[in-house]
């Protein structure tokens, strides 16, 4: 039949076309994968990247001072509620598979009655050279131009990699549907996406304070200050150990403690050069 | 050949691929929306929440524990979606402790009771049937009238576990028109420091100010995780650490096992339970032997410290004699473990640097006593940086009101708890008691038992004296947010609402004594058919009519909750936490310069309180309200409760263990048996309450479990035994693995962990888990400990001794 053979040329021509389409698209995306390699996200939108008052693009690091913090567990828990973070369970919890962003580390060392112990908040360090940016397939991580290493979730395929890579371990995958009974939901933040399954998520420097703080520098005529951008767990903590800033403005609080004789980074070693700096006790 | 079939034909050829591929590829640059209608994975599956429209934050009270942290919502369209301190508190001043964020979870809780519940089928069986609160309160106040009509108004027992003080106001007041003297108070004693040893020695409350001392010496406090507050206590530590660089002090920590002040702390010493006193009275024989203590202090503000001559002629014995002869380093070091050579070293340091705080929990009375002497031998009483005399900060008072002829005569009746002058001389209650009381219908029956946010079936030594006890009471009723193991005992339910959906009003000091009154409107409409506790016991009061009704003549919470803030609003003292809003500030304009209760009121809910921070500007003034007017190491108020006919050692801090006065033949006051079953020498079990789960709450709630015991192990739900690894390797315990831990009444589940942190005589466990109800991620996680603790009082202040219990650890799958 003579339409039938148009109809077949017609639909040919149809997949050809969308089948050259897809290809095109995927070769952008990796060109945009290969770029973030280099530690240079290029996916911000332009409003994303201001630079500071001198100029210089602002750079996020983080100041732990471990001489102030009594380990009561205030940040866990702020960024549990402000991140929508997964619930858990006992079985969940006996599994290793409980997602908390910031946690606890226990270090004990030393023999009975002489001991040292210490309990370190442990976050995504938010690393300069980022391993797990390097393994990723996909460009669902990526590190942008302020220094945060941020994670797409609907990029990510699950994979894992990245997890193992992480030599800190902050990268966690969601093994199971996290379970939010009703009415819970009601109080997710809102600025928060809420995760799913076969996904891997971790701390993002509460990166939408970030573009909250900046729309409303926006919306009341002034400048972004870096004082505005306050993650959570910086705001909650009673002892006030953990400070947060720009790295990149030598006059920051951040910046002088940085060059702290207390100061060390961990597993420095590595070299991945990590923005989360700890303040030894004493 | 259809749009169908161009579907359907999925071959594994070149076609095949770039019909699929196209598929998906096109599937990708569709808008989000349509996305989300097609099958996964060719949709997306990212979820945000969907609220839309501007940000308040809005004050409330945490309400937690008597600090009244004051914390700002966040609400956006009506919903609490965010949770942050008030950085205007004095208190808190815009931190949080972990329990303070979960006020959100808690309103949006799943397992809330949504409605009044009538039991259905047996006491516990979980049978419930909801009903209105009409049918509940005509119930309620049904029997409660009865009761009164038949003349026995005390057969009415008020338990309440968490309250703030202005509820407890509310709750006497309701107590004392209707004729009960049966109010007793469920609050468990860890965290809440040496209040007794105060009443005793003092007369007075106190607060300790931590940021300012020079040398700071625990005894079995765990003070960083203790009430009020421990934002403020790690406040405190934070200043104390990296605030005065100039002189950094060293912070000692006295505990059986090493708790997070004992990590924080720059030296912990393990010790054995309940030997703490011992300890404190060695160290204060070596300050008096070598002549390091504040004679001035000691002259002109204290007395006992001598030996004292009565009116009659007899000598007494004082503090002085009592630790030069019977508290010799030698012999405390045998009885606590502690070296001798470290008592002298403490004692030495604790005299030398000046104001040095030595701090106890509320824990055996002439423990307390110990702890609390040394202060005032070193003058660390009334100035900066020790023991402050600043009174309860008590702002609420409401009008007096009429108790009838029936109530008089229920108040004149006995207290079934057995707290009288002579049994329990400083006891306010005797919780512990009561069971029995019940049980015996001693001294006579109990007809109506109403329970306010207590859980007693929880955490109590011979829980199950509690479970048979209300089973016997006619009437049970329960007033709770959650169905928690106490309520599944009653006969009716009625829902509270909960912090953020109520009224809050609550009273303290901070610890450097400044007053703060924490008060709040509700924050979102109840979501379900609760209501405050406040408002039930003004509705019950009205249903039971007569006296009892014009009690309380409020319509609601507020009003009274405003009434009784008239004094404080009338004293014009003090400022609201902050500038009220603009839209009140102008019509406080527009009115007289002066402001009315009401806008006083208005203004101090809508900032999160009221607070004087010039009112500790002085420190208070040496004036002790004992017998004597001074600090009393050997305590007037005690032997006037007990008696003059009672020995001087009872007025005297000492240490009674048969062990320490080697008279193991003699009787024994403190009975403390070994248990059968199990392998090796009994162990010391030593209990703690971690923060998380202060008074016996917070396991319902997920984001706190996996808090407490983070210095052992990461984000674990369960109930753990800690094992000195030598006694682990004794007994041939690996770690993680579950064992049982067996007392003379019973035996719980555990799961060891070697921890270098216990002394070798001593296994440790965290109360707080082990509910068998109380919602979804409480039920049935880790085990609860009280279940092997025998019943035994501390004969002063009627408080269980939870540390006397001696175990022994049997593998899971062994014999017992």
């Amino acid at each position: 039949m003579e339409s039938k053979g148009g109809f077949n040329i017609l639909r040919r021509k149809v997949v050809a076309f969308l089948g050259a389409l897809t290809t095109a698209v995927g070769a952008f995306v990796l060109k945009r994968k290969l770029a973030a390699q280099d530690g240079e996200g290029k996916s911000q939108p332009a409003e994303q990247t201001q630079e500071s008052q001198n100029g210089r693009v602002h750079k996020w690091g983080m100041v732990i001072d471990l001489d102030k913090c009594t380990g009561c567990g205030a940040c866990v828990v702020a960024c549990a509620v402000e991140n929508n973070m997964m619930l858990g369970d006992a079985q969940l919890a006996e599994q290793g598979r409980v997602i908390r962003w910031m946690y606890l580390l226990p270090m004990t060392e030393g023999e009975y009655p002489n001991i040292k112990s210490r309990l370190l908040p442990m976050l995504c360090q938010h690393c300069d050279r980022p391993p797990c940016v390097f393994v990723c397939p996909v460009t669902a991580t990526y590190k942008d131009s302020e220094g945060l290493v941020a994670q797409v979730y609907p990029r990510c395929i699950g994979c894992r990699y990245c997890v193992n890579n992480c030599p800190y371990t902050i990268k966690y995958f969601n093994w199971g549907e996290p379970e939010f009974p009703q009415p819970i939901p009601k109080g997710f933040n809102p600025d928060v996406a809420v995760r799913y399954k076969g996904i891997v998520e971790k701390c993002t420097f509460c990166h939408h304070r970030l573009q909250i703080a900046r729309e409303k520098a926006k919306a009341e005529g002034r400048e972004f200050r870096p004082e505005d951008y306050v993650p959570a767990c910086v705001e909650a903590c009673p002892a006030k150990a953990i400070y947060f800033g720009d790295l990149n403005d030598p006059e920051s609080e951040v910046s002088r403690l940085a060059h702290s004789r207390r100061a060390f980074k961990l597993l420095e070693e590595l070299g991945t050069q990590p923005k989360v700096i700890y303040l030894s006790e004493g | 050949m259809g749009a169908r079939d161009f579907f359907n034909e999925i071959k594994v050829n070149r076609r095949g691929f770039f019909k699929w591929g196209a598929i998906s590829g096109t599937a990708a640059t569709l808008p989000l929306w349509i996305q989300k209608l097609l099958p996964s994975p060719i949709g997306q599956r990212e979820t945000r929440p969907q609220l839309q429209g501007e940000e308040s934050f809005v004050p409330s009270v945490c309400g937690c524990c008597d600090a009244g942290c004051g914390v700002l919502v966040r609400v956006i369209q009506g919903h609490a979606v965010g949770i942050k301190g008030n950085p205007n508190h004095p208190v808190n001043q815009g931190a949080l402790c972990p329990k303070g964020f979960t006020l959100v979870q808690e309103l949006y809780h799943p397992d809330r009771i949504k409605t009044p519940l009538k039991r259905k089928g047996e006491r516990g069986s979980g049978e419930w049937k909801p009903i209105s609160w009409d049918e509940a309160l005509k119930e309620i106040s049904g029997k409660l009238k009865e009761i009164r009509s038949q003349g026995e108004p005390h057969s009415l027992l008020i338990l309440t576990g968490s309250a703030s003080k202005f509820e407890k106001l509310l709750i006497r007041r309701f107590a004392s028109t209707f004729g009960t003297p049966n109010l007793v108070d469920l609050e468990l004693g860890f965290g809440t420091g040496m209040v007794d040893a105060a009443l005793a020695m003092m007369g007075n409350h106190f607060t300790f100010d931590l940021e300012d001392a020079a040398f700071i010496i625990s005894f079995g406090f765990d003070w960083l995780q203790s009430f009020p507050s421990p934002v403020e206590a790690t406040r405190a530590y934070s200043l104390l650490r990296r605030g005065k660089l100039d002189r950094r002090i060293r912070i000692v920590h006295i505990e059986p096992h090493m708790s997070v002040t004992g990590i924080k702390a720059d030296e912990w010493i393990p010790i054995k339970p309940y030997t703490e006193g011992a300890l404190a009275l060695g160290i204060a024989h070596v300050i008096v032997a070598e002549g390091l203590y504040d004679t001035d202090f000691i002259a002109n503000y204290t007395f006992g410290f001598e030996d004292w001559k009565d009116s009659n002629g007899n000598i007494h014995r004082g503090f002085k004699s009592l630790v030069l002869e019977d508290y010799e380093p030698e012999r405390v070091s045998k009885f606590t473990g502690v070296k001798e050579e470290t008592i002298k070293r403490l004692a030495n340091e604790f005299a030398e640097k000046k104001p040095a705080l030595a701090l106890a929990d509320r824990t055996r009375f002439y423990d307390q006593m110990a702890v609390m002497a040394l202060n005032a031998l070193v003058g660390s009483i009334g100035v900066r940086g020790g023991i402050l005399l600043f009174d309860e900060f008590s702002p609420f008072s409401l009008p007096p009101f009429t108790q009838d002829e029936v109530a008089q005569k229920g108040l004149s009746k006995p207290r079934i708890d057995k707290r009288d002058r002579k049994l329990f001389p400083l006891a306010d209650s005797v919780a512990e008691e009561v069971p029995d009381a019940i049980l015996q219908n001693s001294p006579y029956k109990v007809k109506a038992v109403i329970l306010h946010r207590a859980n007693p079936v929880f955490i109590s030594p011979e829980l199950d004296r509690w479970v048979e006890a209300l089973r016997s009471v006619p009437l049970v009723v329960s007033m709770t947010s959650f169905m928690d193991e106490t309520s599944m005992f009653a006969d009716i339910v009625l829902p509270l609402s909960v912090t953020l959906e109520s009224w809050q009003a609550t009273s303290t000091r901070t610890l450097k004594g400044v007053p703060v009154l924490s008060a709040s409107r509700p924050v979102v409409a109840p979501l379900y058919d609760t209501l405050s506790a406040g408002d039930v016991f003004i509705k019950l009061a009205k249903a039971i009519g007569g006296s009892v009704a014009d009690a309380f003549p409020w319509q609601d919470v507020s009003e009274a909750m405003k009434e009784s803030l008239n004094g404080l609003f009338a004293s014009g003292v003090g400022e609201p936490l902050s500038q009220p809003p603009e839209e009140e500030e102008e019509s406080w304009i527009e009115e007289e310069i002066k402001p009315t209760l009401d806008k006083w009121f208005k203004g101090i809910t809508a900032t999160g309180g009221w607070t004087d921070r010039k009112a500790a500007e002085k420190v208070p003034p040496l004036k002790f309200k004992t017998p004597s007017g001074k600090f009393e190491f050997y305590s007037l108020t005690l032997r006037q409760r007990l008696g003059e006919d009672a020995p001087d050692i009872a007025f005297l801090p000492h240490v009674e263990d048969p062990e320490f006065l080697g008279e193991l033949g003699k009787e024994v006051r403190l009975s403390v048996t070994p248990p059968s079953g199990g392998e090796g020498k009994p162990l010391h079990l030593y209990l703690f309450l971690p923060l998380v789960f202060k008074n016996g709450e917070g396991a319902h709630l997920p984001y706190l479990q996996g808090i407490a015991g983070s210095y052992l192990s990461e984000h674990k739900w369960e109930t753990w035994v800690e094992i000195n690894p030598e006694t682990a390797d004794e007994l041939g315990l690996k770690d993680d693995e579950f064992v049982w831990i067996v007392s003379p009444i019973g035996r719980v589940k555990a799961r060891v962990k070697r921890y270098v942190g216990v002394p070798k005589e001593v296994v440790a466990m965290p109360l707080g888990l082990g509910h068998t109800a109380y919602g979804r991620w409480a039920q049935g996680v880790g085990s609860n400990p009280s279940e092997i603790v025998p019943k035994v009082l501390d004969k002063i202040t009627g408080q269980p001794l939870w540390q006397l219990t001696l175990v022994r650890v049997a593998k899971k799958g062994g014999e017992v």
